[in-house]
C-alpha cells in the first residue's frame, strides 16, 4: 500500500472508532488498541489479493455492528453511559438557551440598526427587512456547525464546555448588570447579597456551574487513565 | 459477494452459545500465553477450524469487563509504531477458569449422557 493510501485507509479506521466512540465510553488505551486491531486485519487481507478499500469493509463487517459494540460497552460501564445521558441532556438545554438568547441579541441588533439607518423606509419595514438580512448568516452558522459536526464526530463535550461558559458568562454579565441597575435605583439591600440571591436563583447558573463540575472530574479521570496506561 | 459470502458464513454457531462460551475461550487461551485481541480471535478461529466465528468487537468489552474483575491485567507496546495491548491472566482469571471448566465440563457430560443411544431392556 502507497503511503497516500495507507493514510487515506488509517483515516478511515479513525473515523469509524470515532463512529464506534460516538457514546465516549472508550479510554484513549482502548481507541489505540482498536486501531491496531482494524490496522492488523486490513494488512492481513490485503496479503490475500483485496484492495485496501475491500480489505477496510471486510474488517468492519467482521468487527460486527456499531450499535451492539456500543450497548456491549454501555453495560461493562453503566456510569460511564449515564454521565453521557447527562451531558447530552446538558447539551441539550443549553443549546436551546443559547438559541434563545442568540434570537434575542440578533433582534435587539435588528432593532438597534433600524433606529440607526432606517434606509429611508418605514421603521417596521427597515426592521423586517434587517431582520430578514441576518437570517442569511444564521443559516451560514448552522452550516459551518453542521459541517464540524460531521468532520469531529465526538463534538458533545467541546459543545458543552462553549455553550455552557457562554451560558455562564452571560447569565453573569445579566446578573451584574441587575446589581448596577438596583444599586443606581438606590436599593436598601447590600449589593453582594442582592448578587448571590440572583445568582442562586437561577437554573441556568445553577448547570453550567454543574457541567463545569462535571468536566473537569472527567478531564481529571482522562488524565488518570491515560497515566494507568502509561504506567 | 466476497463480503456477502462472509456475511453468510459468519453464524456457524447460535449467537447464545458463542456469548457464554466467550469468556472461558478467552481465559484458555490466555492461559497458554500473554496474547492481544486480534491475535486471540486469530487463534479461536485455527483452533475451532473456522467453526467459531465471533463478531470481533465482541470481545474487546470481554476483556475489559475480565479487567475490571481483576481476572486479567494489560500493558501496552510499541510494535511498528503502533501502541499494542497484550493481557495476562491473574490469579483470580485462573481461579474463574477452574470455576468454569467444571461447569462446562459437567453440562458436557449430562448432554453426552442424554444423547447415547441406550440398548432396551427386554
Amino acid at each position: 500500500m502507497d503511503t497516500n493510501g495507507l493514510k487515506n485507509i488509517e483515516q478511515k479506521v479513525q473515523d469509524h472508532i470515532a463512529e464506534l466512540n460516538r457514546n465516549q465510553l472508550l479510554s484513549e488505551s482502548e481507541r489505540d488498541e482498536l486501531f491496531d486491531h482494524f490496522l492488523t486485519t486490513i494488512s492481513t487481507l490485503t496479503k490475500n489479493d483485496l484492495s485496501a478499500k475491500e480489505a477496510f469493509e471486510v474488517a468492519k463487517i467482521r468487527f460486527g455492528s456499531v450499535q451492539d459494540f456500543r450497548k456491549e460497552y454501555k453495560k461493562v460501564r453503566p456510569l460511564k453511559a449515564f454521565y453521557h445521558h447527562v451531558m447530552f441532556a446538558l447539551l441539550i438545554y443549553f443549546g436551546v438557551y443559547f438559541l434563545c438568547g442568540l434570537a434575542m441579541v440578533l433582534g435587539m441588533l435588528a432593532l438597534f440598526l433600524t433606529t440607526k439607518f432606517n434606509l429611508g423606509l418605514e421603521l417596521r419595514q427597515t426592521y423586517l427587512m434587517l431582520t430578514i438580512m441576518l437570517l442569511p448568516l444564521l443559516l451560514l452558522s448552522f452550516y459551518g456547525f453542521k459541517k464540524m459536526v460531521e468532520r469531529k464526530k465526538s463534538i458533545s463535550i467541546q459543545a458543552i464546555w462553549i455553550l455552557g461558559l457562554i451560558v455562564f458568562t452571560g447569565v453573569l454579565g445579566r446578573r451584574i448588570y441587575a446589581v448596577y441597575q438596583f444599586k443606581s435605583i438606590g436599593g436598601s439591600m447590600n449589593a453582594t447579597d442582592f448578587f448571590f440571591q440572583l445568582m442562586l436563583g437561577d437554573y441556568n447558573m445553577i448547570f453550567s456551574i454543574f457541567s463545569l463540575v462535571l468536566l473537569i472530574y472527567v478531564w481529571v479521570k482522562i488524565r488518570r487513565d491515560r497515566y494507568l496506561a502509561l504506567a | 459477494m466476497y463480503v456477502w459470502i462472509l456475511k453468510r458464513n459468519m453464524k456457524v454457531i447460535s449467537k447464545d452459545l458463542i456469548a457464554a462460551s466467550t469468556i472461558p475461550i478467552v481465559l484458555s487461551i490466555l492461559k497458554e500465553g500473554d496474547d492481544y485481541g486480534y491475535n486471540i480471535i486469530k487463534k479461536v478461529t485455527e483452533r475451532s477450524n473456522g467453526n467459531l466465528k465471533w463478531n470481533e468487537g465482541s470481545l474487546y468489552p470481554v476483556l475489559l469487563k475480565l479487567g475490571q474483575k481483576g481476572c486479567i491485567r494489560s500493558y501496552t507496546i510499541k510494535e511498528r509504531g503502533r501502541n499494542r495491548k497484550y493481557y495476562t491472566i491473574q490469579k483470580p482469571g485462573y481461579a474463574l477458569l477452574e470455576k468454569l471448566k467444571g461447569e462446562w465440563l459437567s453440562l458436557n457430560k449430562i448432554l453426552g449422557e442424554l444423547w447415547t443411544p441406550t440398548v432396551s431392556k427386554i
